[in-house]
């Protein structure tokens, strides 16, 4: 397929990479001759230095072959012309990033159609969900969805009293008479673990499960004993998403307070918010964060558009004694060093965007795929059809990789299975495997090859 | 400095090299070629070429790990410089195992004259050789003159070394020219598609119009890669045929155009292909030249009808930097054998199959002088290199120039080392120009009639490296000199 894309960020930068290498033709717009130097020299695309709002440069960039059109220019207003003048070329599809939750929020005037924009990605919106759902989940680390958000994907820290530490992954299963979660991953000191019958789940670990998502309840218990619910929420940096997230958070937390170093910006959020406190000062100001009891803060949230500042601002407010942080880093160079300096949970919303935007494009098999930051696994969700060698077969007669377990199995009906040896994988099942990445390969092999990626 | 990467491409390219000897093999076995005596027949020659290259290629590609995913910038450049080196050694091979190259260098210097498109020639008696001999040096222009590793990208697209920095380092003209395609594998194939093409159209023609189809195929190979080998020792004029000189002119000329320009013109985009600028200085040049040599020829004492077919094909095929000759022109007047010399250091245009230094870069150093004077004239004025309606980033500008340094440079080392072995001038200033700019024939000893075989061993050791550098647009090669590269 042809695709267009017009923004070479990192955004554009990350899409292009894995859409090229998924075998489709891309080419690449952007006005920074830099950026396009780069790009040409690192990947297989055509890519083009030009003002994307210009048909003429569209041209150039093969807007009349394109299939598809994705706009991820910094500015919304570029993004919805592209999409705008990407229409009139008489393209199939465009997706837009707009980030402006008016255009894309419940409170839209036009809906993103009206506008021209066949799907609209709005980060924010994103990452205000994922906070969200950790908030809900006490102790996740890590969340995802798969199946439509009927099978979770959580990751946790297993505390000393946790009930699971200790035992084995043979004894969780024989426990737990619900069998309802499977653990599927283990990560012990940094280095990521599948786990096989005998392996035991210790303290200090970071276990990833998969659940059926109406057990959640009766399994958190089972992971940690004591539900610590969050009562006191500080974030740093007054940006849309803070602002937004705090509007949430009012209706069920009672203290939240929202630092932003700026005035203006500050009176701002002020005005939008009712029951938040918003804070004048500065994110790495020791005093402040006395003023506000940060040692009893649960979870502090560093959300303002500064990376450096919510690394920094999220490293003081752990040695204050907030229990849990969560950080925000534009960068995707800084991920790997994010949790070795103890930051709890990190969010990253250009990765999250090229996700979003590459689960909409994949419609073949495998249909969503999830990257876990350490050691680098992946998360693949498989639908299976009567091509794929699985079907009619019992798990342990599919030579499953060492470095792969096959997570959950949900059934047509929407049923879902916590796979044991003698599973049957049928026609129509949704497979999630979880697997290192060296065994991809293997696992599409078994259940069908990712060349039938995209319609 | 990633070896293993440099090893695998080789390694790649040395198999693919080994299954096209299969085909002068072949040539070989139809003709039944004897052996010289005391030596390899042609075909047993071939044979051990093919297993050779094959063998090593397996070699470096399978058994050493694999290291190709980790490109950077200079690796390149290391990798089609040292692909060149080792592939025209296996190309040699045939030359020296039958014995038509008693000596290495000989056999060396006839591979790289024919990977390289440049036409100069070590052989005699040209005529005797055998069939397959013949065909392997067309071939070699035929592969050198779009590139092996191009074709490598076209055809192996899947092998992972589709990248740019390969594509740039060997395509002539290289950053300059146009991707067609978003993929450089299907840029790739539309190059050698168009290529194609045009190898068949000129077998067709040549065969309508009477010519054996040995030579035919033979001519085409060389003309289609403006390289210039021919099957008979008096090149084209051996048929003193109109027909074939008109068509040869034609597929010369259009062998020196910019494949970009071919795609096109197949597209029916001719605005696009008469609006470019260096298409319409490459034509204008060819107008001006022939103009003048017949004019020059028609002086001296020739019939203006003779005269303009004589300049018509020797300009054509020296400014295509070919290299076929219909006529001896080291006889011509003194001011036209200089003003050939010069058009052969202006050459085809950027992403044509033609050598030298392309006309591009003459209209950006044109740009550059005429920058300087309205400099002196506004001091204060702002002026952009353009070409066409495109500007182009300084640092192009810059690379422009000081490869036009290089040129200049290397050509008077090559004249002063040539005259150091006791050369002639006239011969060593040629030969060095002829053989760095990819031409062939140069003037003196090593003119249209001759060939280069008396040169010193040292000097044809030195014109092998000026052919590559000259193919390879000099930095690549320079780069492997540099110990810097080498450092980790």
């Amino acid at each position: 397929m042809n695709i267009l894309i017009v923004g070479a960020g990192i955004v554009g930068f990350n899409l292009a990479h894995e859409l090229s290498h998924e075998g489709h033709d891309i080419s690449i717009i952007d006005s920074d001759s830099e950026k396009i130097q780069r790009i040409s020299e690192k990947l297989d695309v055509l890519a083009i230095r030009g003002n994307g709002c210009l048909p003429s440069t569209l041209i150039l960039g093969r807007i009349l072959d394109a299939e598809m059109v994705i706009a991820v220019t910094d500015k919304d207003e570029i993004n919805l012309m592209v999409c705008f003048l990407a229409h009139k070329f008489d393209v199939k599809e465009t997706f837009a990033r707009l980030r402006n939750m008016e255009l894309t929020g419940e409170s839209q005037v036009f809906k993103p159609k009206e506008l021209f924009v066949d799907y609209a990605i709005n980060p924010a919106e994103i990452i205000i969900d994922s906070i969200l759902k950790i908030i809900k989940t006490p102790g996740a680390i890590n969340v995802a969805e798969f199946a439509d958000g009927q099978i979770l994907f959580r990751g946790f820290d297993v505390p000393e009293d946790a009930p699971l530490a200790g035992k084995s992954i043979e004894e969780i299963r024989e426990v737990s008479e619900l069998n309802s979660f499977l653990v599927v991953a283990i990560v012990r000191e940094g280095k990521m673990i599948i786990p096989k019958y005998e392996n035991r789940i210790q303290a200090g670990d970071k276990i990833y499960v998969l659940v059926d998502h109406d057990f959640l309840p009766l399994v958190l218990p089972m992971l940690n004993k004591q539900v610590n619910e969050i009562q006191k929420i500080i974030i740093f940096g007054a940006s849309q998403v803070a602002v937004n997230l705090a509007q949430e958070l009012d209706q069920f937390i009672s203290d939240v307070s929202i630092i932003e170093p700026n005035l203006e910006t500050a009176n701002e959020a002020a005005d939008t918010l009712e029951h938040t406190t918003v804070l004048h000062g500065n994110g790495t100001d020791p005093d402040l964060f006395n003023d506000i009891n940060m040692k009893d803060a649960d979870l502090f949230l560093s959300l303002s558009d500064d990376d450096e500042m919510n690394i920094l601002s999220a490293l003081l407010a752990k040695k204050h004694g907030a229990k849990r942080v969560v950080v925000i880093t534009n960068d995707p160079d800084y991920l790997p060093i994010l949790d070795s300096i103890g930051m709890d949970i990190t969010i990253n919303p250009r990765l999250i965007t090229v996700s979003e935007i590459l689960k909409h494009l994949r419609k073949g098999q495998v249909v969503n795929l999830y990257k876990l930051i350490e050691g680098e696994a992946e998360v693949l969700e498989i639908v299976t059809t009567s091509k794929s060698a699985a079907v009619g077969k019992r798990i342990n007669q599919l030579n499953i990789p060492d470095q792969a377990i096959i997570g959950a199995v949900l059934r047509k009906k929407g049923e879902m299975v916590v796979p044991g040896g003698s599973t049957e994988i049928l026609k129509g099942d949704t497979v999630i495997v979880v697997t290192l990445p060296a065994c991809i390969g293997k696992i599409e092999k078994i259940f069908g090859k990712k060349s039938s990626f995209l319609s | 400095m990633n070896l293993k990467a440099i090893f695998n491409v080789v390694g790649i390219l040395l198999i693919l090299l080994s299954g096209i000897l299969l085909v002068p093999l072949a040539v070989s076995l139809f003709y039944a070629d004897p052996a010289l005596p005391g030596r390899q027949t042609p075909l047993t020659a071939f044979l051990d070429s093919c297993i050779a290259s094959g063998a090593t290629g397996l070699l470096l590609w399978k058994f050493l790990p694999s290291g190709i995913e980790k490109l950077r910038e200079r690796e390149g450049f290391v990798i089609v410089g040292v692909a060149w080196i080792i592939i025209t050694f296996f190309g040699a091979l045939p030359f020296y195992l039958t014995g038509i190259c008693p000596e290495f260098v000989d056999a060396y210097f006839e591979s790289m004259s024919g990977f390289t498109t440049t036409g100069a020639s070590v052989l005699m008696h040209i005529d005797s050789l055998p069939h397959g001999i013949l065909f392997w040096r067309n071939m070699m222009q035929w592969l050198g003159g779009m590139g092996i590793i191009i074709l490598s990208l076209a055809i192996f697209p899947a092998l992972g070394i589709g990248s740019f920095q390969l594509f740039k380092a060997e395509i002539p003209g290289g950053a300059t020219v146009e991707r067609m395609k978003p993929r450089l594998a299907e840029t790739a194939k539309v190059l050698w598609k168009t290529y194609l093409v045009l190898t068949l159209a000129e077998i067709a023609l040549l065969k309508v119009g009477g010519m054996g189809l040995f030579d035919a195929v033979c001519h085409t190979f060389s003309t289609v890669a403006t390289g210039g080998f021919s099957p008979h020792q008096a090149s084209v004029g051996h048929f003193n045929n109109l027909y074939f000189e008109t068509v040869i002119i034609l597929f010369m000329f259009l062998g020196g155009v910019n494949f970009a320009l071919h795609y096109h013109l197949i597209q029916g985009n001719f605005k696009v292909v008469f609006q470019n600028p260096e298409f319409r200085f490459y034509m204008t040049m060819i107008v001006i030249a022939v103009v003048m040599t017949t004019l020059g020829l028609a002086y001296a004492g020739d019939s203006l009808e003779h005269a303009f077919r004589r300049a018509a094909f020797n300009v054509v095929s020296i400014n295509s930097t070919t290299g076929y000759v219909t006529d001896d022109f080291n006889l011509w007047p003194d001011y036209l054998r200089i003003m050939m010399v010069i058009i052969m250091m202006v050459g085809g245009c950027s992403g044509s199959t033609s050598g030298s230094f392309k006309i591009i870069r003459v209209i950006i150093l044109l740009k550059v002088i005429l920058r300087e004077l309205q400099k002196l004239i506004h001091p204060r004025a702002v002026v952009r290199i353009k070409v066409g309606l495109k500007p182009l980033p300084p640092d192009y500008v810059m690379n422009v120039v000081a490869l036009s340094g290089l040129f200049l440079g290397l050509t008077g080392a090559g004249f002063i080392a040539l005259a150091f072995m006791g050369v002639d001038l006239t011969t060593a200033l040629s030969a060095s120009i002829a053989c760095l700019f990819n031409i062939g024939p140069g003037l003196g000893q090593v003119g249209p009639a001759a060939d280069y075989a008396g040169l010193p061993i040292g000097g044809k050791w030195i014109l092998v490296l000026w052919m590559l550098m000259g193919r390879l647009e000099i930095f690549g090669i320079l780069l492997l000199f540099l110990p810097m590269t080498w450092r980790k």
